[in-house]
């Protein structure tokens, strides 16, 4: 199990997520994945907020330009914590294929920060 | 950072039900890989009506509600899924956001596989693209089953179909008797067949009188399935 250590990206970064996935508003307060789950996607945060908690306790409040569930996803290992994504809260994704595909082909900001992230 | 283990196609116990069971060693391995594999509890959602699909969700073990909410808050389900079944395959082919909400009906083992991943599968192995258009032609016959009988059967005509259909998906034989052991609340089962509470209530009596099913707190038994049928107006 892993503790989700949220990433904080520069403008650089968050800006070629922004070319490689939809950004998506979530209408209503949605969970992004659970205590013991490996997330499905990584998560960056664009606009409103996640928490991420403890057996129903609010154990940090993630603010925007944060990405979420990376190391998880990469290393197949499950969260110590669940992530709640708030109502009116925008999120860009990244699936594992396009991390892996980022991290083998390009040599941009965030191919370095993933391959960082991810070793 | 250590890996963890994956859990692998190979020894999925839905495997033979599943979208890969055609697959070779090395190409279920490949999907084994890429896969991430998930148990959600009771209660937890894997995906929320409205939001953004990323790809495809295959479930090993236990149930999953799908529900549809309405205007006015209230929940319809309109799909039991089971080992074996798919969640998230219209997505594959659309940009349309998920038009239900699924929800674990007890612990549920699921492996979801990202969009990008299983097109990739499918242009390799068309046995899988052949799997999926399986599944979506047996979903659209069930919707089409169930927009008729809404149509044309009586409520008592509706309860008996439903119940055979939950018999085909989840019943297990037991001492002569068909057990359903999906702990839906009648509230649930009102849902599924388009009508009040009260009337699932009456007929469930009605049912049980005729000596056609028996109930156990939320399980039901199927004593007389014949009689079922007949109630059900329907010939298999």
């Amino acid at each position: 199990m892993s503790t989700p250590q949220p990433i904080k990206l520069e403008n650089e970064a968050i800006a070629e997520i922004k070319g490689l996935s939809p950004q998506k508003k979530y209408s209503i307060s949605s969970p992004l994945f659970y205590e013991g789950q490996v997330p499905i996607v990584a998560y960056l945060l664009l606009e409103g907020c996640i928490q991420l908690l403890k057996n129903k306790k609010i154990k940090k409040i993630l603010k925007p330009g944060s990405l979420i569930g990376l190391n998880e996803l990469m290393t197949n290992s499950p969260s110590k914590l669940s992530a709640q994504v708030q109502a009116e809260s925008t999120l860009c994704f990244l699936d594992k294929s396009t991390i892996q595909e980022i991290i083998l082909e390009e040599s941009s900001t965030l191919a370095i920060i993933l391959r960082e992230e991810t070793k | 950072m250590k890996k963890a283990t994956h859990s692998s196609c190979e020894n999925c116990i839905s495997k033979d039900e599943g979208i890969f069971c055609d697959l070779d060693i090395p190409g279920m391995e490949e999907v084994s890989h890429h896969k991430i594999n998930n148990t959600y509890k009771k209660g937890q959602t894997l995906f929320v009506q409205g939001n953004h699909p990323f790809g495809l969700y295959c479930i090993s073990s236990g149930n999953i509600k799908l529900t549809k909410a309405g205007l006015d808050g209230k929940e319809t389900i309109v799909r039991i899924a089971h080992g074996g079944d798919i969640l998230g395959h219209r997505s594959l082919f659309t940009e349309d956001n998920y038009s239900a909400t699924a929800t674990a009906m007890e612990d549920t083992e699921v492996c979801f596989i990202d969009k990008k991943f299983i097109l990739k599968v499918i242009e390799k192995n068309p046995s899988v693209a052949l799997s999926i258009i399986n599944k979506l032609s047996r979903d659209m016959g069930a919707a089409e089953s169930k927009l008729s009988s809404l149509h044309q059967k009586n409520v008592r005509e509706r309860l008996a179909e439903l119940i055979l259909s939950l018999k085909a998906t989840h019943g297990v034989k037991e001492d002569g008797r068909w057990k359903i052991d999906l702990k839906l609340t009648r509230e649930e089962m009102a849902t599924m067949i388009g009508t009040a509470n009260e009337t699932l209530i009456r007929f469930m009596t009605e049912f049980k009188e005729a000596g056609i099913l028996e109930q156990e707190g939320k399980t039901i038994f199927i004593k007389d399935e014949e009689e079922l049928l007949n109630w059900a107006n329907i010939n298999y």
